[in-house]
């Protein structure tokens, strides 16, 4: 069977589970479905409290993958934790500013020293 | 000879790039890259680090620069983001090491040409230099005489392969990097707003896959049922347009497809709290907010985007 790319790494931020998306765009359905469920699978295995996503790498996205961002806020919120975002261009965070998803549905900050002292 | 490097015509400017440059810290490494190139007729110059290379690069201009990725002063990516900020025109190829692949593929990102691991010079460099030198004169070609388009016009069929939207896009941007039309971040704009109008079409028009299965079971249902139609007709049979006009001051962009067409005037308030976590009518929304005017036809099955160029620009350019 062939294995899919894996979108993001983990690290760890004051004991805080950072995840590092580490593709450049996530405007391909295809790649925005896999990464999806790849990210739910972690969050599913691991059950976080609190959760950082970081966009660091991130250049674009599209709308279906702000859907996918809920999906995954549904599931971390599904396991009694709470998710922040980070890092994101402006490229990346104008989606999400003109669908007015920041600040009610989701939580954005410039570092991920700032998400995690939010939490 | 290389054919690229045909004697120069004694009318022939003497700043014309005649030779590529190898950088590398290791006397070794640089010795064996220059034996490999010169071998096959290329003319070398070589320097030890990024910032010697950049005095090179500044004191004459290469066909190409041949760069290690370790090295001391200014390493291998920042030499490629140095060499890309002052001229562009100039590709770099990365020499890598066994397990810097990762650093490699950040390189590639930021605007290298390509990479050869340093265990294959010999076999991989001049292949891989070749290649790169004539996509770059392909390009330089395509540049030069882009400069007196005044208007293009492009029109696609496309079959309902979502795979297919990124490339399509990037096709749409080269009219409008060529007329000088745009800046990046308004190009940027029209990708998204293209991304969203191509994959309703696909998706919503002519495969009628309702937004609304996406909250479900996370999107499985919606994914399943895409994957599904398209083997089925009608709705595997039916096909997207697109149709772009560029000219020096606007774009306008058609895209239409072929199913029975939707009310976008009955979509919810993607903004409205109650519909925030809906999934429906974020992509028109966001077409609507990165486009200037946006129209649909009676029917709903044909979006019309347009956008401006920004007359500032036009003044700062005269």
């Amino acid at each position: 069977m062939e294995s899919s790319p894996q979108f993001f790494t983990v690290s760890a931020v004051d004991g805080v589970p950072e995840l590092i998306l580490g593709t450049a765009d996530f405007v391909s359905r295809p790649i925005i479905v896999l990464a999806q469920d790849q990210i739910i699978e972690y969050i599913d295995n691991t059950k976080p409290e609190r959760l950082v996503i970081n966009f660091k790498n991130v250049g674009h996205i599209s709308s279906e993958f702000i859907t996918a961002m809920i999906h995954v806020r549904d599931h971390v919120k599904g396991n009694g934790g709470e998710l922040k975002l980070s890092h994101m261009n402006d490229s990346v965070y104008a989606p999400f500013k003109i669908t007015k998803l920041a600040g009610r549905l989701f939580m954005i900050y410039e570092s991920t020293a700032e998400a995690v002292d939010a939490f | 000879m290389n054919p690229l490097l045909k004697p120069s015509m004694p009318s022939e400017e003497m700043s014309e790039p005649d030779h590529i440059l190898v950088v590398d810290d290791s006397p070794t490494q640089l010795r064996q890259m220059q034996i490999v190139l010169e071998k096959d007729g290329f003319l070398v110059q070589t320097a030890v680090d990024g910032k010697n290379a950049m005095q090179s690069i500044q004191a004459k201009a290469p066909l190409m620069v041949v760069t290690d990725l370790q090295m001391p002063e200014m390493n291998g990516l920042e030499l490629v983001a140095a060499v890309k900020a002052s001229t562009p025109s100039i590709p770099v190829i990365l020499t890598t090491s066994q397990g810097s692949e990762e650093i490699a593929a950040k390189a590639l990102r930021d605007g290298a040409a390509s990479y050869v691991p340093k265990r294959d010079l010999n076999n991989a460099l001049i292949p891989v230099v070749r290649q790169v030198l004539a996509v770059n004169q392909a390009a330089q070609s395509v540049r030069e005489v882009a400069k007196f388009a005044i208007e293009s016009t492009i029109t696609l069929r496309l079959e309902n392969e979502e795979v297919l939207v990124p490339k399509v896009i990037a096709r749409l941007e080269l009219p409008m990097v060529e007329l000088d039309l745009f800046d990046e971040g308004e190009r940027m704009q029209i990708a998204m707003a293209l991304d969203e109008a191509i994959l309703n079409a696909m998706i919503h028009g002519n495969l009628e896959v309702s937004s609304e299965l996406r909250q479900t079971d996370d999107g499985k249902p919606y994914n399943d049922l895409i994957k599904k139609r398209k083997g089925i007709s009608p709705y595997m049979d039916r096909r997207v347009i697109v149709h772009m006009h560029a000219s020096v001051d606007s774009a306008t962009i058609v895209v239409r497809d072929e199913g029975p067409g939707f009310d976008a005037e009955a979509l919810r308030d993607p903004t409205d709290p109650e519909n925030l976590e809906r999934a429906g009518g974020r992509g028109l929304l966001l077409i609507n907010a990165f486009m200037d005017e946006v129209h649909h036809n009676d029917r709903g099955n044909e979006i019309t985007m347009i956008k401006h160029k920004d007359p500032s620009q036009s003044q700062d350019a005269a």
